[in-house]
């Protein structure tokens, strides 16, 4: 009965509670697709930047993280690979050798980053053969090298072409080597399009004079959500107890601060703007629920006088800001949700200026977005929240509502 | 001064199976000077004939006319101003603007108006103090008794110098005291000034006062005396 | 008098109209926050950019620009330098000898841009010399001095006096390398840059390179403003004059287009952002002034009836909303005003961001901007859009004739 009335009530002033329900459904629908695009956005370029990067976790000698010197390796045997192969989370591990040469070409000379890597592995993982613009993939027992299409333009290379690299080896030995380009390959970040050669691991072993020894081992895990109980059982794994060797165990966040810190701010960002929006929305709901109160007065005094008790009095009241949010929620997820479904499969491709800023910055030049039920939970919660929020005052002042002036005075609303 | 009433009819919900006949079929005529009461019980019509008078408004036939202007056929601007210049009005309650004090309630339909400052403000004082309410110049409507706030609906009726004066129950919500300085005041501008007044009411003491009374019973007049 | 009327009409509800005030200095405060914050970051990392990457003007050989060839030098530089003495906007100039190179220490290597320089000339160009923390700049005498990153130095594990060989391809073709003592570690807001740069004194450069000249001319303007690059577009043609046609002159906006794009976008960025939040703002107006309005029925039929034209009663209703706007949008400016000025003085600090600002080339606190401009252009938009709201309460009033408006029971 109480549901029906609540519900009556709410049309009696029809205008008002629509256009309440439209500010809520508006603030909902923005931030929906807002928080959505952001969050598409990250996850993307979480996964660029590990993919073609650094990978979701590493391991690495102690020291590395500071040196990045081609003295802090760690062992490339099985042997030492077992524990982490032995985990159900770890979708594939991948060895890697990496280290700065002088690249020499023709009168040009440029520093570059050296990645040896076993190509196959490579490929499973990033499908790095498909960015291969000129030219053919490297094999692992080949003596030819790939290079980044920035960098072939810096140095006037082009496959079939020699280059010369030329740097420090292993325990102090000169590592200097001639090398045929295969092929050239298009990294989608331009910090690694322009520095990167890429040889079989190998190969770059012997230039390094390494021995059977990397950089690091970057491992992969099933699904991004279980990445923080993986490191964890990595930690544990190659703890400093157990080895010989001191192992740093590194997630992308570490080995990548810029991106996990430039994320953290454009999210904090985007949070700002939704609880400024909610909140400006929020004024309006509170002044609603407000009138709604003590225009009516007299009429609660009449109901309370007739016999209906307080406590149903205020259920009232929380009954029908209930309906006018649920009503904004449902408008609001109404239109946003098929918005944010039609854009997760098609994402806006950016083009022009803002693309090439993008590209510039490293990312690619679309808008992802993410399609997640927490975004909707979360935005049904903050309406919630804010609907409690609003109806504190209100409610007060009908718990302190006295029946005899209710009656007399009506709506007086100061 | 005259209003001229010819064959003045109301309806409401004309096309369907149960027309209102609020007045029928109405021939009037008022003279300046009268003092007159309209009177009836609720549902009687006689609201909706005082608002055809006042042009408030519109007939389903007939015509009023008001020394010689037919305002049936006044469009809304020029019926607007009619009305500002012509024609005073009192209502039962809300009658004053509730966040002007008693002066400017009064000055208000003069600067509508476009009389300049200064003249608005001495008659506003004067008609003021007419109504006995020289001391009570700069209070807001709440401040102010139900008489009180009747008596400056009166000075304002009267800012603009209308032809007469139009008051929908007057005394509805006034007790005894009140009602009796009301109608004084309006009987005493009735006789110096020669104002015409003509109300709606149901009020016995009224009707007692008034000079020409009007009985309105089912949208028809019934009896129309003088006292 | 209609104004009067507007305003105390706009108090007679205190509370409801209290919190829409509210509600609007709560929204405009963080609109200006915000765009300040924008403005302040993206203006900080303009002025990092010209300060350290491209100055205001730049000259190098026309082939140079996309085939960094050690070869390549700058065409009679001579006449370049002698026309910008010329030229009173003009503050400083550095010629530069550029070479990509590696820098090797005991412990490990980088390729770097090895940046030769005049010592002086480069210290009145960028902040190089107030950026040194540990050490000093170049000095003048000592043999191979060379002044790396705090950043390069952590790699390379350098401490201040260590020995590092810096390798690079010559003018003949050969790998050519020396060793150089650390003088100095040097840092800066962008972290790429600091990754990826050395200094030395050009003339050791130049000695080990094998030729002489200069491969980047670059130049700093006395521009006050920042986000335009008018001025150095101006002296940009004065050098394209006299100068070969060998050579490339280019302004800060043609060498970094990025910046450029910044700029283009942070107007219709911010614009968006106020868009949306007067948005939410209207809804909320319209909503008050519908229950304002309707409460007042009786009272506008009154109004009507006594003799007040139509367009009086609409031109009330506007001048309420209207007023509401200017007391909302002036409470709300004047808070923010006073908060961007506090935080203008102490700064935000955003210290545990450093690694992504650095990416960005941006400090580490932040001093938010807002122009008066803005100020201005966002009281009106409040104001207009609020006018805008009373349209629909308006003309659902005025449809109404003063009988039924007079009998409607509230």
């Amino acid at each position: 009965m109480l549901i029906k009335l609540a519900w009556r009530n709410l049309w009696r002033q029809k205008r008002r509670t629509i256009l309440t329900a439209m500010a809520l459904a508006l603030a909902l629908v923005l931030s929906l697709f807002m928080r959505s695009m952001q969050e598409g956005s990250y996850a993307n370029n979480i996964e660029n930047s590990a993919k073609f990067s650094t990978g979701l976790i590493q391991l690495q000698h102690v020291e590395f993280e500071e040196s990045q010197s081609i003295e802090d390796l760690l062992p490339a045997t099985d042997e030492f690979i077992a524990p982490a192969r032995e985990m159900d989370d770890v979708e594939r591990i991948l060895p890697r050798l990496e280290s700065f040469a002088l690249a020499a070409a023709g009168d040009k000379s440029k520093g570059v980053m050296v990645l040896g890597v076993m190509p196959a592995l490579e490929d499973e993982y990033s499908s790095i053969s498909d960015k291969v613009v000129e030219g053919e993939f490297i094999k692992a027992d080949d003596s030819a090298v790939l290079i980044g299409q920035g960098l072939a333009e810096y140095l006037s290379l082009a496959v079939g072409d020699e280059l010369v690299l030329y740097g420090q080896g292993y325990r102090g030995q000169t590592a200097a080597g001639l090398y045929k380009i295969k092929g050239i390959v298009h990294f989608p970040l331009p910090q690694l399009d322009n520095l990167l050669i890429y040889m079989p691991l190998p190969l770059s072993q012997t230039l390094f004079s390494t021995g059977e020894q990397v950089s690091a081992w970057v491992i992969d895990t099933r699904e991004l959500t279980r990445l923080e109980q993986t490191l964890a059982d990595l930690k544990r794994a190659y703890s400093p107890q157990k080895l010989k060797n001191k192992v740093n165990v590194r997630d992308w966040e570490d080995l990548a601060p810029e991106m996990a810190q430039q994320i953290a701010m454009d999210k904090a960002g985007g949070i700002f703007m939704m609880y400024l929006l909610y909140g400006v929305v929020g004024f309006g709901l509170f002044a609603t629920i407000l009138m709604m109160t003590l225009e009516r007065y007299r009429e609660f005094g009449v109901m309370m006088a007739t016999g209906l008790v307080r406590a149903k009095l205020l259920g009232l009241v929380v009954l029908e800001s209930s309906f006018i949010s649920l009503l904004g929620v449902t408008i609001g997820l109404a239109l946003g949700t098929p918005l944010v479904v039609w854009f997760h499969y098609h994402p806006i491709e950016l083009t022009g200026e803002t693309a090439e800023m993008m590209l510039e910055l490293g990312w690619e030049p679309i808008l992802p977005m993410l399609l997640s039920p927490w975004l909707f939970i979360d935005q049904i919660l903050i309406v919630l929240g804010l609907m409690l929020l609003c109806l504190l005052y209100p409610l007060w002042r009908i718990y302190r509502l006295d029946l005899v002036t209710a009656l007399k005075g009506g709506a007086h609303v100061n | 001064m005259s209003i001229q009433t010819t064959q003045l009819r109301k309806t409401y919900n004309q096309d369907t199976d149960f027309p209102v006949h609020a007045v029928k079929q109405l021939d009037l005529s008022i003279e300046q000077g009268e003092f007159v009461a309209v009177m009836g019980p609720s549902g009687s019509g006689k609201t909706t004939l005082l608002n055809m008078i006042g042009g408030i408004d519109i007939p389903s036939a007939g015509t009023v006319i008001i020394d010689g202007i037919d305002i049936c056929a006044l469009k809304d601007k020029a019926l607007i101003a009619f009305r500002r210049d012509n024609i005073g009005f009192i209502f039962q309650d809300y009658s004053l603007l509730p966040v002007l004090t008693a002066l400017e309630n009064v000055e208000f339909v003069m600067q509508l108006q476009g009389h300049s400052e200064k003249e608005c403000r001495e008659r506003a004082i004067t008609l003021l103090d007419q109504v006995g309410l020289g001391e009570q110049l700069h209070k807001i409507p709440s401040k102010l008794s139900g008489g009180q706030q009747q008596r400056v609906a009166v000075a304002r009726a009267l800012a603009p110098s209308p032809r007469f004066v139009m008051a929908d129950e007057p005394t509805a919500n006034l007790d005894a005291k009140s009602t009796a300085e009301l109608l004084d005041i309006m009987q005493q501008l009735n006789e110096k000034e020669g104002t015409t007044f003509i109300f709606s009411t149901h009020d016995p003491r009224v009707i007692k006062r008034a000079r020409r009374v009007i009985v309105f019973e089912d949208g028809q007049l019934t009896e129309d005396r003088a006292q | 008098m209609l104004i009067k009327l507007a305003w105390r009409n706009l108090w007679r509800n205190k509370l409801r109209t209290a919190i829409m005030l509210s509600a609007m200095a709560f929204g405009l405060i963080g609109v200006v926050t915000m765009i300040g914050f924008m403005n302040g970051m993206y203006g900080n990392m303009i002025d990092n950019a010209i300060s350290w990457q491209t100055s205001h003007v730049q000259v190098h050989h026309q082939d140079f620009v996309d085939n960094p060839e050690i070869t390549l030098t700058i065409v009679e530089p001579e006449l370049i330098t002698a026309e910008l003495d010329k030229i009173s906007e003009v503050i400083a100039w550095s010629e530069r000898f550029i070479v990509d190179g590696m820098v090797a220490s005991a412990r490990s290597s980088r390729g770097v841009r090895v940046n030769g320089v005049d010592i002086d000339a480069e210290a009145r160009v960028t902040p190089i010399a107030s950026s040194v923390k540990e050490g000093s700049w170049l000095p003048a005498e000592g043999r191979h001095p060379v002044v790396v990153s705090l950043k390069t130095a952590q790699r390379l594990r350098l401490k201040l006096g260590s020995k590092v060989v810096i390798t690079f391809s010559n003018a003949e073709k050969d790998v050519t390398g020396a060793a150089f003592r650390v003088s100095g570690f040097f840092s800066t807001p962008s972290s790429n840059f600091d990754d990826g740069n050395i200094y030395v004194r050009r003339t050791d450069l130049m000695a080990m390179a094998g030729i002489d000249g200069s491969h980047e001319i670059a130049v700093l303007l006395d521009d006050k403003n920042k986000m335009s690059n008018a001025l150095a577009i101006s002296v940009r043609d004065k050098i394209r004059l006299i100068t070969s046609s060998e050579n490339s002159v280019r302004d800060w906006q043609q060498i970094q287009p990025m910046l450029a794009s910044i700029i283009a976008q942070m107007g219709p960025s911010n614009a968006i952002l106020l868009g949306i939040f007067v948005l939410a703002m209207g809804f909320g107006v319209v909503n008050i002034m519908l229950m304002s309005v309707f409460e007042r029925t009786r009272e506008f039929g009154v109004l009507m009836a006594v003799g007040m034209q139509k367009h009086k009663v609409f031109a009330l209703i506007i001048f309420e909303t209207s007023l509401l706007g200017v007391t909302g949008a002036t409470l709300g400016l004047m808070s923010s005003l006073g908060l961007i000025e506090l935080l203008q003085i102490t700064g935000i600090p955003l210290g545990n961001m450093a690694e992504g600002l650095g990416a960005f080339g941006v400090d580490t606190t932040l001093y938010p901007q807002v122009a008066a401009s803005e100020y201005r252009y966002i009281f009106i938009t409040v104001v207009l859009v609020c006018v805008l709201a009373a349209l629909y309460p308006a003309r659902q009033i005025l449809k109404q004739r003063p009988v039924d408006a007079m009998a409607e029971k509230h």
